[in-house]
């Protein structure tokens, strides 16, 4: 505690900045304020930390946030969700030239087949031996591998296995098509997760989606020395701040192919696999760590 | 209740709280939802003469909730002040949790370990603790006191 502290604590100067104090202390605040930089100093920082919170968290997009999870947990299932953020850009319309350009070169950075199946996406295809995840589904009788772009649906449970390839580090995270991010191993804690090295590696519990529309993308990011979690989910909230309007996107496909119109040559239950494009899939994560990527498609409400 | 501008106003102050107590980003953006929500669902019943007050409490209450949710996962060392604080709630199980609001519909008083952050940490003297949370100083001083000895070492440290 500061000096400065003693003389206005930090709740007082938050109440006088919301005008929540009685006429007198507020009165009394001012004129220290004016009279002393510091404390006006202190008042700008607070000033300067709205701005930065509200910028980062808009109010649409927390109020959103909030119903959706006092609604209960239907939406917010997953038993170590790590709820928030975001999609800053889902509050803006999306230009039809957008639409058009994502669809237009989604062709270009899916690695599918003929038959649909939209592959691994290029620029994240797994390399021989690089860490990566395994996803499983339970079902009624047990479980079934899933494989990457496979089909998903609200409510499937999803459990994680991985292969360290030799990284002494790991964590994994995922982000939805609504902007989601959610961090599933380690769920708690400022560092990644030290990794087994024995083969496949089981991680006991599941994860079970929810009704985020679109997709639901996993990321595994490596190292081989240890690392801070916060600078790779600040990557994966900026990846999903500039997504947003993918998701946004591919919604809009889902709803344009629901009433039975065709979009820019794309094929029946393409627009599910509208996801951004690849560039737009990597974590811009910092130097020295590896990430790989498992994405499941997820099933639309309407099929 | 219009969530959204209510955010919108006290939204930062809650954030910074969050952050403070709770020293991880994303889950003191959690936390700050989760207290939007309290609010949500209590709506009807609330009485929102002093937001920022309510909120700060809620705010205070939640983080310690998951303070002490940490220490029993054994997860990331934090402030040990407020780490020896949040357990304080296993000796008074009838207070946990629901304190704050519950004292807001009038059956329950505050919860004692939210007043110790707000006295010894936040600095609030006895009186603003008493007025913020509707007792009265004596009534203050006398619950504090009952936690003053476990926490004695941990304030000398801080103060100095």
């Amino acid at each position: 505690m500061t000096a400065d502290d003693h003389k206005l604590p930090k709740w007082k100067l938050e109440r006088y900045l919301l005008e929540e104090l009685p006429a007198a202390e507020m009165a009394s605040i001012q004129a220290q304020v004016e009279a002393d930089p510091a404390q006006a100093s202190r008042l700008e920082e607070l000033r300067q930390s709205n701005e930065e919170i509200l910028s980062n968290y808009p109010a649409a997009w927390m109020g959103r946030q909030i119903e959706r999870r006092a609604r209960g947990p239907a939406t917010s299932s997953a038993s170590n969700r790590v709820e928030p953020w975001w999609s800053r850009f889902r509050l803006l319309p999306v230009p039809a030239a957008v639409l058009i350009a994502l669809l237009a070169a989604l062709p270009l950075f899916r690695g599918g087949d003929e038959t649909g199946d939209p592959g691994v996406p290029l620029a994240i295809r797994l390399k021989g031996a690089q860490a990566h995840l395994l996803l499983h589904r339970k079902t009624a009788d047990g479980d079934e591998r899933l494989r990457d772009g496979a089909l998903a649906r609200e409510h499937d449970q999803i459990q994680f296995q991985y292969q360290a390839a030799g990284q002494a580090y790991g964590l994994i995270l995922s982000i939805d098509g609504a902007g989601q991010v959610t961090r599933h191993f380690p769920d708690m804690g400022g560092r990644a997760a030290s990794l087994q090295q024995a083969g496949v590696v089981s991680l006991e519990f599941a994860y079970e989606l929810d009704d985020a529309p679109g997709w639901e993308r996993f990321y595994f990011i490596t190292a081989a020395v240890p690392f801070d979690v916060d600078a790779v989910m600040a990557a994966a909230h900026r990846l999903a701040t500039a997504s947003g309007s993918s998701a946004d996107a591919a919604a809009e496909v889902a709803r344009t192919q629901a009433m039975g119109t065709q979009v820019m040559g794309a094929q029946a239950g393409e627009a599910l696999v509208a996801r951004p494009a690849v560039e737009l899939d990597s974590l811009d994560v910092p130097m020295g760590l590896e990430q790989s990527l498992f994405t499941l498609r997820k099933e639309s409400s309407t099929q | 209740m219009d969530i959204e501008e209510l955010y919108q106003r006290y939204g930062p102050m809650v954030m910074r709280r969050c952050r403070q107590m709770l020293k991880e980003e994303n889950e003191a953006l959690d936390a700050t939802q989760d207290v939007f929500v309290q609010l949500l669902k209590r709506r009807d019943s609330l009485k929102m003469t002093h937001p920022s007050s309510l909120l700060y409490r809620i705010a205070t209450n939640q983080c310690l909730n998951r303070i002490r949710d940490r220490q029993r996962r054994a997860a990331t060392p934090g402030d040990e002040f407020l780490e020896r604080v949040a357990v304080l709630d296993d000796t008074e199980p009838r207070l946990e949790a629901r304190s704050v609001l519950d004292r807001l519909f009038g059956r329950h008083q505050e919860s004692t370990r939210t007043m110790a952050v707000l006295h010894f940490q936040d600095g609030m003297t006895l009186e603003e603790v008493a007025a913020e949370v509707g007792m009265s100083v004596s009534g203050v001083r006398k619950r504090l006191r009952g936690l003053r000895a476990s926490l004695d070492e941990v304030v000398k440290e801080e103060g100095e």
